[in-house]
C-alpha cells in the first residue's frame, strides 16, 4: 500500500523540503563571522533581526532531516538510491544539487553544526534539497576515473589522498 | 601515527555523510517491521504538517492484522478454559461421560495442541501467517 504511493511520497517529501530551504532562504542576512563562530546562538544573540533565528534554523534543520528520512523510505524503490547518483559524487549529493562545490569547500561546512549547516549550504550555492540522481550535477570524466573517485572519498572523509 | 580521538572520528563520519542525511542502517525507520515503520510514517508526516489521509487503507490493513492475532490469542485463552471446565466437569458432573469428555477436550486441539513439526497450534499458525500476509501488503 505505501509503496503504491511511492512517487505521491517522494513528491510529498521533496516539495517540504523545498519549502524549508525556501524559508531559510528568506531568513535575513545570516552575521558576517557566523560560520566562524563556536556559539553559533549567542552570535544570533547579538543582532535584533536574529532573534529567532536559531529556533528556526534548530526546526529547519529538524524538519528537514525528516523530509530526507520519509523519502528514504522509498528512495531505493524508485531507483533513486544512492547507487544511481554520478559515478563519483559523494553522498552529500542526495542533500547538495552542487555537490562538487562541497568537495572544494575549505572544510568550513563540515565543521558547521547541523542547525547551520542549511543556511551554509544555501549560501555557498549547493542548492540543497532533497534529490534524485537526475536532478544532481553529473560528474567530471575525471571524477568517474578510479583515481578521482578515490579522491573524492578522501576529501569526504578528510583523508589526504 | 596519530590516534583520532572519538570526536574527530565522528567530526570526519559527518563530514562524510553530511550529518543531515546518514545511510540507512539498522534501526532508521526503513528497516522498521511494517506496521511499526506507518506508525512512524503517518507520524512523521504530521509533524511535517502533510497530508495523512492517504494512509488509511494501509493502517486499516494493520489493524485488521493486529485484530487477527489479538481474536486468535482470545479463542485459544477460550479453549483453554473450555477444555478445564470439560475435566473438571468429570468430577463435579454426575451426568458427564468420559466420551463427552473427550470429544470436548479434542474440539480444542485446533487452538492448543501443537503438532509435530510445528512451534504452535494450527489456529495460531494460520492467524500468524494471515496476519504477515497483510502486513505485507502494507510494503506493497
Amino acid at each position: 500500500v505505501i509503496m503504491n504511493h511511492a512517487p505521491k511520497l517522494w513528491g510529498m517529501a521533496q516539495k517540504k523540503a523545498a519549502e524549508i530551504v525556501r524559508e531559510v532562504s528568506e531568513l535575513p542576512p545570516m552575521p558576517p563571522q557566523l560560520w566562524a563562530v563556536s556559539n553559533a546562538a549567542a552570535e544570533f544573540a547579538r543582532f535584533s533581526a536574529h532573534k529567532s533565528t536559531y529556533g528556526t534554523l534548530t526546526a529547519a534543520a529538524r524538519d528537514f532531516d525528516l523530509c530526507h528520512s520519509v523519502a528514504n523510505l522509498v528512495r531505493d524503490q524508485l531507483g533513486y538510491g544512492y547507487e544511481r547518483f554520478p559515478m563519483g559524487s559523494t553522498r552529500v549529493a542526495m542533500w547538495l544539487r552542487r555537490w562538487r562545490k562541497e568537495l572544494v569547500d575549505d572544510g568550513t561546512f563540515g565543521r558547521q553544526p547541523g542547525a547551520l549547516r542549511l543556511p551554509y549550504a544555501i549560501a555557498k550555492g549547493f542548492e540543497p534539497g532533497l534529490w534524485a540522481p537526475s536532478d544532481v550535477e553529473d560528474s567530471t570524466p575525471q571524477d568517474k576515473s578510479f583515481g578521482g573517485r578515490l579522491k573524492n572519498l578522501g576529501v569526504a572523509t578528510g583523508v589526504n589522498i | 601515527m596519530t590516534t583520532k580521538t572519538v570526536s574527530e572520528w565522528q567530526d570526519e563520519f559527518q563530514k562524510q555523510d553530511g550529518e543531515l542525511v546518514p545511510a540507512p542502517q539498522l534501526g532508521t525507520p526503513a528497516n522498521l517491521a511494517p506496521p511499526a515503520r506507518l506508525i512512524w510514517l503517518r507520524s512523521a508526516l504530521a509533524e511535517l504538517s502533510l497530508p495523512t489521509d492517504w494512509l488509511a487503507p494501509a493502517e486499516a490493513l494493520a489493524v485488521r492484522a493486529t485484530e487477527m492475532r489479538r481474536d486468535a490469542a482470545l479463542a485459544s485463552q477460550q479453549a483453554q478454559v473450555r477444555r478445564a471446565g470439560a475435566q473438571n466437569s468429570l468430577a463435579t458432573d454426575p451426568e458427564a461421560t468420559v466420551a463427552g469428555v473427550a470429544e470436548m477436550w479434542a474440539a480444542q486441539g485446533i487452538w492448543l495442541d501443537v503438532p509435530q513439526g510445528m512451534t504452535r497450534p494450527v489456529a495460531l499458525q494460520l492467524a500468524e501467517d494471515g496476519a504477515r500476509q497483510i502486513e505485507g501488503a502494507l510494503s506493497a
